[in-house]
């Protein structure tokens, strides 16, 4: 056998077992009841359970996110998050955290993504002369 | 609707654009049957019609575009793409970007790459050339037909057969609008996302597509090599053009780094997103193409492997291309293109050349001639090839784990109850495998350079070898000692991957200085392996030690459980506030059309107050094209050679959205107040001193929006003085009313440190202006100079003006136009001024009407007797009994002057990119001295 083979070939294993080894960084949507038993650091997807207001004010500490959300089992938890509210968060259509229940049963997630509805396709038609508005408080 | 004959609609220009696509399609088919035949026969006929077919196809390709820019420059928007990408005030510089921001427009792009690269390969010797064009065609034919926008009646739907770019806007969409014949004059184009419209998006993408068009030729050339009888000569060009190709796409994928940087949209320059993954998979695999191609040149080993690696690279640039087109990555990519509906279609197109690939890869080539010996263990060839083994496995780790949202369709095919699968967390993922790539790659080419192919002269070499080798690692401990003590290095495997990275970079520099000397000829490689070890260098310092210089400095509830670091902070404007060894002052802000800036001072202090660092950064939040919310908030950055300072900035949450804005209004609950002149009110936490009432419009007045003179028909604002309860501190705020067209405005003040928001009642209004129809108008008699007294007001009739100038009135020829001057001296002893205007105009009796809102005083010029010299007014007074004006003041107005803000450090920034340019510049030079090589 040629040693370039058997480089080949020593590749190829090692990659077998990288990726064989890499499923342990796999994960799979959890809900938050399988969170609390489990008390792992799971990926839970849902939405924002709009009856229930969210709390975030910069102004007391921009570092605190709290909202509730309904995981697609139907539970509704509170979820806590150390960062600055995401913009758009309103408009979510659902979200997924990455996390761990809280000993006091707050959902305390690290990350979250958000699925925006596509801004950009299933809009109406955009039409002139639209009435010109400013955000701003000036 | 199809009774409807619309007005205004251009439909030739589809109509052309449609059968030009055709003929695209069309014409890169027999391209490349006619291609075909001429490698088959080599028959100069067969040859000629190919390049006819290629030159028409090119020309079509070219045509397509043309139309299509040109209905986007005239904002044709009866066309969905023009519709799609281009809104009224789109800049023109923005054109381009546009274009390619969808995903015709793309397609588009790298057709047009193709049809470059093609005309000049087409010209080479036909030996080889014709082959690959015959390949190339195909990959054009393939292309275009993206774009054909057929319906093929197969299954219970029509299938479809490619996306139509020149589709109308009312085919696309189901809107009761199309029921107008005249649609045209009320839609509007939605315009380029506000993301996009960057400078970026316009030289981004034409250099990735070039890049990956001309990462077809070798695929091409390879299927040309495998199909006919071996020529070691063939070896050359080959080189060549994936040196060209490895240098193009490098260049796009390193754009896409800074912009990705720039943007700071992933916090950084790589983020591991699927569509990185993707596009750099193809390029690893074509430099490692690259390296086997050099061996193979230089001894005969690997030629089918070089072969085997050009085959690849380009069939993972389709494989790339499906992916972030067919949908299939859904939301774990931010490039997501939308989808076009034509996954079946990409889906063959891979399936075509992976298979076209693997036939002529097991098939093809039986006459490459196998050499009879192996490679010795001390030859360069030997480790060249490992090395590009170890490139390969880094591609097959990052596309196996991309690729598990296609592995999560397939498995759903045949259970449905499949829970899809997904990275925890990509970046540690991702991280933790290629270190090892890095360590690998690093020690390799930082040995590998020394050998020499098969081994020559290996027992007197060997001592020489070994000393540069040895004094190389000895150097190497030493440096990554002394840098592992300076930065941060965490875990021994970045201890190794520094070490690895330091020992490419000063091993190839040795061998730059002492081995090549003047020779250019191998100072490519060893420039870019040089490269590729600052490259290591740059992302242990930028990537793990970036350091966030905002927030809390302490760990905020339990690490461990997921509480993190709390990594924003709040600034005040003009309130300068201490963090991580910086003083930060928001100073101010500007908007500049949709764009406002922020302004953020950064002073760095010793513990004498010496200055040690300054800045100012501008990070800025762009509207979206109606004002209604934020569209895009930009990071400011500050760049040293050391270091970068990267600030994003957000306003207060009812800033950057009108919804929230209009949110916070309703849920502020607004406490009447009545106020007089003069008088002072209390509350619990201020006191407010009312000032006298302001009627003024003019460029001093106090309230901002009473500025500009011809924004409204009346104002009116109460000057109010708030004294705080609490610091004693005084604020001054002229809250507003005015009128424009009859409309009413509302001109609210806050004072965001007593959080409170101070509006008048629309009700003070009628109250001080009284309407015309209810005024009571009484004649005064007046001769040029007499002074009258009436109601209170002592009038005189100081003088005539004959140059009037009135927005109310445009002369016109034979008028007689006449302004009266009239000093006024009202009951409290105060002066003004005011003029009506008298005007003749074909023996009819005008005047024009002139109000001094302070007053309330009216004034009409009706009649000029000339014999008497008598001048007849009309005055009238508002009724203005106004002892107390009603002011709304809620309390609980989030503040509109703080920013929240996130600011990160990211040290030796600049080694990345001086470690990717070098590695560029390696390529680069590698490429013209072997042309330079093959033209002598």
């Amino acid at each position: 056998m040629k040693k370039t083979h058997i480089a080949a070939l020593v590749m190829m294993v090692l990659a077998s077992a990288a990726l064989v080894y890499s499923s342990k960084d796999l994960s799979t949507f959890s809900t938050f009841e399988q969170a609390e038993l489990s008390g792992d650091r799971v990926k839970v997807s849902g939405q924002l359970d709009k009856t229930q207001p969210f709390q975030y004010d910069p102004e007391v500490n921009p570092n605190f996110f709290s909202f509730h959300m309904i995981d697609d089992a139907g539970e509704t938890r509170q979820v806590i998050i150390n960062k600055p509210k995401p913009r758009d968060f309103e408009r979510s259509e659902s979200i997924v955290l990455t996390g761990s229940i809280h000993t006091d049963g707050h959902f305390q997630a690290t990350e979250m993504l958000l699925k925006c509805p596509s801004k950009y396709k299933n809009e109406e038609l955009a039409l002139r002369n639209q009435v010109k508005v400013v955000a701003s408080a000036e | 609707m199809d009774t409807v004959s619309y007005i205004g609609e251009h439909l030739w220009l589809g109509t052309l654009g449609h059968l030009t696509v055709l003929l695209a399609f069309v014409s890169a088919l027999y391209g490349a049957y006619a291609f075909f035949k001429g490698f088959r026969s080599e028959d100069t006929l067969w040859k000629k019609a190919g390049r006819a077919a290629y030159w028409t196809h090119s020309v079509a390709v070219w045509m397509v575009m043309g139309l299509i820019l040109y209905a986007m420059i005239s904002h044709w928007y009866e066309y969905d793409y023009v519709y799609r990408t281009v809104s009224d005030d789109s800049p023109m510089r923005f054109l381009l970007a546009a274009f390619w921001a969808d995903q015709e427009g793309s397609f588009l792009l790298w057709m047009f790459w193709h049809c470059v690269l093609g005309l000049v390969m087409m010209y080479r010797k036909p030996r080889w050339s014709m082959g690959t064009m015959a390949t190339l065609c195909l990959i054009q034919a393939f292309l275009s037909s993206m774009l054909l926008g057929l319906y093929l009646p197969f299954g219970s739907e029509d299938f479809k057969f490619g996306s139509n770019p020149f589709i109308l806007v009312r085919d696309v969409y189901q809107a009761p609008i199309f029921a107008n014949a005249d649609y045209l004059t009320l839609i509007q184009g939605r315009g380029l996302n506000p993301l996009l419209q960057n400078y970026w998006m316009t030289i981004h993408p034409p250099v990735l597509f070039l890049g990956f068009a001309s990462m077809s030729i070798p695929f091409c050339m390879a299927i040309a090599g495998l199909s006919t009888g071996y020529d070691r000569a063939f070896l050359r060009p080959l080189l060549r053009w994936s040196l060209f190709a490895a240098f193009i796409f490098g260049l796009g994928l390193l754009m896409g780094a800074a912009w990705a940087y720039e943007a700071l949209t992933f916090g950084g320059y790589w983020a591991w997103d699927p569509v990185e993954n993707t596009s750099l998979v193809p390029w690893l695999v074509v430099v490692a193409g690259i390296h086997t191609n050099l061996i193979a040149k230089a001894t005969g080993y690997s030629i089918k492997t070089t072969y085997a690696y050009y085959l690849l690279g380009f069939v993972l640039v389709v494989y790339s291309t499906f992916l972030t087109r067919s949908g299939i990555l859904g939301d774990t990519s931010v490039h997501a293109f939308t989808t076009m509906g034509l996954e079946t279609q990409l889906a063959l197109f891979i399936a075509f050349f992976a298979g076209l690939g693997l036939y002529k890869y097991f098939f093809g080539g039986r006459d490459i001639p196998k050499r009879p010996t192996e490679e010795a263990i001390y030859s360069r060839e030997f480790w060249m090839f490992v090395g590009s083994l170890v490139l390969l496995f880094s591609g097959i780790l990052m596309t196996v784990s991309t690729s598990l949202p296609v592995y999560n369709k397939i498995v759903e095919l045949w259970n449905e109850n499949h829970v899809p699968l997904a990275i925890d967390d990509p970046m540690s993922h991702h991280n933790k495998y290629q270190i090892w790539i890095g360590i690998f790659m690093g020690l390799l080419s930082g040995s590998a350079i020394y050998l020499r192919y098969q081994g020559r002269n290996w027992s007197s070499y060997r001592s020489k070898l070994l000393t540069s080798f040895g004094g190389s690692a000895l150097l190497t401990t030493l440096l990554t000692y002394g840098i592992g003590r300076t930065i941060n290095t965490y875990t021994w495997q970045h201890h190794l991957f520094l070490y690895a990275g330091l020992f490419t970079m000063i091993s190839n520099l040795d061998y730059l200085v002492r081995i090549t000397k003047s020779n250019l000829k191998m100072s490519g490689a060893a420039f870019s392996h040089m490269g590729f070890g600052v490259l290591i260098l740059g992302i242990m310092f930028s990537g793990l030690n970036k350091k966030t210089i905002t927030g809390t400095p302490f760990l905020q509830g339990d690490f461990a459980e997921g509480g993190g670091v709390d990594k924003a902070t709040i600034l005040i404007e003009d309130l300068p506030f201490y963090q991580g060894e910086y003083w930060m002052n928001y100073v101010g802000d500007t908007l500049d059309g949709h764009l406002r800036k922020y302004q953020l001072e950064f002073k760095k202090v010793d513990q004498d107050d010496n200055v040690k660092d300054q800045f100012t950064t501008y990070p800025s939040a762009l509207y979206q094209q109606d004002f209604s919310k934020i569209a895009a908030l930009n990071p400011g950055n500050e760049r040293k050679l050391l270091y970068d300072v990267f600030v994003a900035a957000a306003p207060n949450e009812h800033l950057q959205d009108i919804e929230v804005a209009q949110k916070v209004e309703e849920e502020l609950k607004y406490l009447s107040y009545l106020m007089s002149p003069g008088e002072v009110s209390q509350d619990s936490f201020w006191i407010v001193e009312v000032g006298t009432p302001l009627f003024d419009k003019d460029e001093n007045t106090a309230h901002a929006s009473h500025r500009d003179t011809t924004a409204y028909d009346l104002t009116f604002s109460l000057p109010l003085t708030f004294t705080s309860a609490r610091t004693e501190e005084k604020y001054t705020i002229h809250p507003g009313l005015a009128v424009k067209d009859a409309f009413v405005y509302q001109q609210p003040e806050v004072i965001n440190d007593l959080g409170i928001k101070v509006k008048l009642s629309e009700e003070i209004f009628s109250s001080i202006f009284t309407e015309e129809a209810n005024l009571d108008y009484e004649e005064v008699i007046l001769k040029p100079g007499g002074v009258a007294t009436w109601r209170g007001f002592q009038i005189e009739l100081s003088e005539f003006n004959r140059d009037i100038s009135s927005d109310q009135y445009t002369p016109q020829e034979g008028d007689i136009a006449i302004g009266a001057d009239l000093k006024i001296i009202n009951s409290e002893g105060l002066e003004f001024r005011t003029e009506p205007i008298y005007i003749l105009r074909n023996a009819q009796q005008f005047s024009i009407k002139s109000y001094d809102p302070a007053n309330g005083f009216h004034a009409r010029f009706s009649k000029i007797d000339p014999q008497t010299e008598m001048m007849t007014f009309k005055f009238a007074v508002d009724e203005r009994d106004v002892e107390e004006y009603e002011v709304f003041i809620a309390e609980g107005m989030p503040r509109s002057d703080i920013l929240i803000v996130e600011a990160n450090i990211f040290p030796g920034i600049n080694l990345v990119w001086v470690g990717c340019l070098m590695m560029l510049a390696g390529l680069l030079l590698s490429l013209i001295v072997k042309r330079r090589a093959s033209v002598t």
